[in-house]
């Protein structure tokens, strides 16, 4: 899945002859590459993280490593996988900064699986405001829950992906998307009987 | 029938169960109409959940800054980032410019005449030349028109190409270069230096010699009896003048003897110094024991500092101190100030102005009543109090009021700029960045207010530029509060003021322990100033991106 998110898009052929040039060192080439993604990578930064300023700094952070490791990157995996791997990890590595690390990574972890959900899972969300409400509820879930809902749902990363991020077992990434689904169901729910 | 949980549908619908659990369900699927449904409500759901994350119903930035060292920019700010550059290089190649306008201004006017003095013996320059002299076995850069011109030529071309070039590290050698070209370039007051040296023998100047060249010297012993119409650069275990200086002499040794006539100013750094001549210009001395004898007589101010300070002879201005042991029996035609543990002024003295002394006790000050002075007679007497700080209430007292005045700071500052509040730093490799570049802010920034001043027209960017520093050095410590709050935020639920007020009380108490204190506030001023600079400019490249992106 490819996602053209900025003004400036580029097709498959131009983005991977832009790719080799910003690999030779052209500045102007990364620069395409950056404005071809960087609405992308600002996209996941912005949601785990929370805040727009947070996001911004971060998103440039995750372009400049990009660029200095950018001779590591092997053309057969997919590009935008590869930088999405990157604005995760450092994404994570400011959360784990902003809070002590155990606080988020193990409040769930080892706790068994509370009682399977009575909600049905969530129907399509015609209405604006509907969406509006679920992105809101999504915004307002606990890190241990966002964190591989974004990157799972967002950022179209494998569990073991997601695992070796968040330094959790791929049991624990399956159970984490599954309770985060579980709390947005029952948040969608409450808002909806608000309503 | 054994149907799988929902756990394991929602991960066979994330394609994400191991392949023997996933056949199971595939069969499953097929069989149970259930479960059939609760998978296509769970897909269902996956999709839903794909669309909200890609839509951004936050106010994504139309651009978002790349602070980078080779981002694109746009030819516009390429050329400004480069005057950038020219600039800096301008600044390092200062001192031939600087050099160039006391050339051509004959004579400077009395106010800033202490400008011209500074010129022309700036000894950063002389040394720079004296390096130059020796390297290069006396051979004189300047000796030919020829070199001098092929030296302005290489200090144009560093500079022009330090604005071209985009490569940081280029462009700092560039100006490097530039500095150490300048310097060289720069003729010192009598254009020709002459550098003599002897390991551990004895350098001298016969009293038949006459040196036209600024000279060097160093050996175990220096002595001086001819003329030396340059000035005079002395080290050695022992430095003896008796000859005739005509420029300025810089003497350091363990003695620093200087009986012979100087016609410029005279600094002097040892374990003893002695002065018994005639100094035209002023005396900046420091050492053990600093004594001027009858026989010395000076036409400017005099700075002395020493455990031990004996004046006599005549002094035709002012006279200024610090020392443990400070004995006046001279004639000073102007003021005598300064600060002594102990003072005495005896009955053969004379003072044109004021006598103003801090002591540290009472009877310390032994001024005769048969000396003469012209002006007042103050005595000061200092008593240093007990440092046992902790144990008084108003010790936590301006603790606690500068750690309200500083949050007060704070809370102006986030109010009026919200967006300065910087980042705490991601790794250790960054927070040694950001130390770096707070210590060269740290030296630089005065020095560089201090050049900007010196061009008349640019001191109105001097002082902004200086009052831009106090603030960030001020501000550093509330920077530093700030990450140290953020860190409190995991132990303590408290309002965040409160945090922040809690972390800076801590920091400012901190800052007061003895030994250690005085590092730590330096560390902290440091890594907040690099800091709010980091993040400076990163706001700063945020802004031009979006100021092109406007265009």
């Amino acid at each position: 899945m490819t996602h053209a998110t900025s003004g400036v898009s580029l097709d498959e052929a131009q983005l991977s002859e832009a790719l080799a040039r910003a690999q030779r060192g052209s500045a102007a080439a990364f620069g395409e590459i950056y404005q071809h993604y960087s609405r992308r990578v600002f996209g996941l930064c912005r949601r785990i993280l929370g805040s727009t300023a947070a996001a911004e700094d971060a998103t440039s952070e995750v372009f400049e490593r990009a660029r200095n490791a950018l001779d590591q990157y092997a053309p057969q995996r997919p590009f935008e996988r590869w930088l999405l791997t990157i604005a995760s990890r450092h994404c994570l590595n400011v959360l784990r900064r902003r809070h002590v690390e155990r606080r988020w990574l193990e409040t769930c972890a080892d706790e068994p699986l509370a009682s399977e959900a009575p909600l049905s899972p969530l129907e399509v969300c015609e209405g604006r405001a509907e969406r509006r409400a679920l992105q809101r509820a999504i915004d307002e879930l606990p890190e241990e829950y966002r964190i591989p809902l974004v990157l799972k749902y967002y950022g179209d990363l494998s569990y073991d992906e997601i695992a070796e991020q968040m330094a959790i077992s791929r049991n624990h990434v399956a159970v984490r998307l599954h309770r985060a689904k579980l709390a947005l169901r029952e948040r969608v729910a409450a808002s909806r009987s608000q309503d | 029938m054994n149907c799988p949980s929902e756990l394991s549908l929602s991960m066979y619908a994330d394609a994400e169960l191991p392949e023997e659990q996933q056949r199971f369900v595939l069969g499953h699927l097929e069989a149970c109409a259930r479960c059939r449904a609760s998978y296509a409500a769970l897909d269902g759901e996956n999709a839903l959940l794909r669309v909200a994350l890609d839509e951004a119903p936050f106010d994504a930035p139309e651009s978002i800054a790349f602070a980078t060292k080779q981002a694109p920019r746009a030819p516009l700010a390429r050329a400004a980032h480069g005057w950038l550059w020219a600039g800096a290089a301008l600044v390092a190649g200062s001192p031939l410019f600087l050099q160039w306008v006391w050339a051509l201004v004959p004579s400077l006017p009395a106010s800033v005449s202490w400008l011209g003095e500074w010129g022309a013996s700036s000894g950063l320059l002389a040394l720079a030349r004296a390096a130059w002299l020796h390297t290069t076995d006396n051979q004189d850069l300047l000796s030919s028109s020829f070199g001098f011109a092929a030296t302005i030529v290489t200090v144009l071309l560093l500079l022009i190409g330090s604005a071209q070039r985009r490569n940081h590290l280029w462009r700092w050698t560039a100006c490097v270069w530039t500095a150490c070209g300048s310097l060289l370039a720069v003729p010192s007051p009598s254009l020709a230096a002459d550098v003599r040296y002897e390991d551990g023998g004895t350098v001298q100047v016969g009293p038949e010699e006459t040196v036209e060249d600024t000279l060097f010297l160093s050996g175990k012993y220096v002595i001086i009896e001819g003329t030396v119409h340059g000035d005079v650069y002395a080290a050695g275990e022992r430095v003896d003048i008796r000859g005739e200086i005509r420029g300025n002499v810089y003497g350091a040794g363990e003695a620093v003897v200087i009986s012979g006539y100087v016609a410029g100013s005279i600094h002097a750094a040892g374990k003893d110094i002695e002065l018994a001549g005639r100094t035209d210009g002023a005396l900046y001395a420091a050492g053990q024991n600093v004594v001027l004898t009858e026989r010395c007589v000076l036409a400017q101010d005099a700075f002395l500092a020493g455990e031990s300070i004996r004046v006599k002879g005549r002094l035709a201005r002012n006279f200024s101190f610090a020392g443990e042991q400070v004995e006046v029996t001279a004639r000073v035609a102007r003021d005598v100030r300064g600060y002594g543990e102990r003072f005495a002024l005896t009955s053969d003295s004379e003072v044109g102005g004021d006598v103003e002394v801090t002591v540290s006790a009472e009877e310390a000050a032994r001024i005769d009543p048969a000396a003469r002075v012209g002006g007042e007679t103050r005595v000061d007497v200092h008593v240093e109090e007990e440092k046992r700080d902790f144990l008084h209430a108003g010790f936590y007292l301006s603790v606690l009021a500068r750690a309200l005045a500083l949050l007060l700071f704070g809370l102006v500052l986030v109010t009026a700029f919200p967006s300065l509040r910087p980042p705490p730093p991601g790794s250790s490799l960054q927070l040694l960045r950001r130390a770096g570049i707070g210590f060269v802010a740290l030296v630089v920034a005065p020095f560089a207010a201090l050049l900007l001043a010196l061009t008349v027209i640019g001191l109105p960017l001097a002082v902004v530029l200086m009052m831009l520093y106090v603030t960030a050095v001020y501000a550093a410590t509330l920077v530093i509060a700030d990450f140290a709050s953020e860190r409190l935020r995991a132990l303590v639920s408290i309002p965040a003021l409160a945090r922040l007020g809690l972390a800076l009380l801590g920091l400012l108490l901190l800052f007061e322990l003895p030994l250690i204190g005085g590092g730590l506030r330096f560390l902290v001023c440091l890594f907040g100033l690099g800091s709010l600079l980091v993040h400076g400019r990163a706001r700063y490249a945020e802004w031009r991106h979006q100021l092109q992106a406007a265009a």
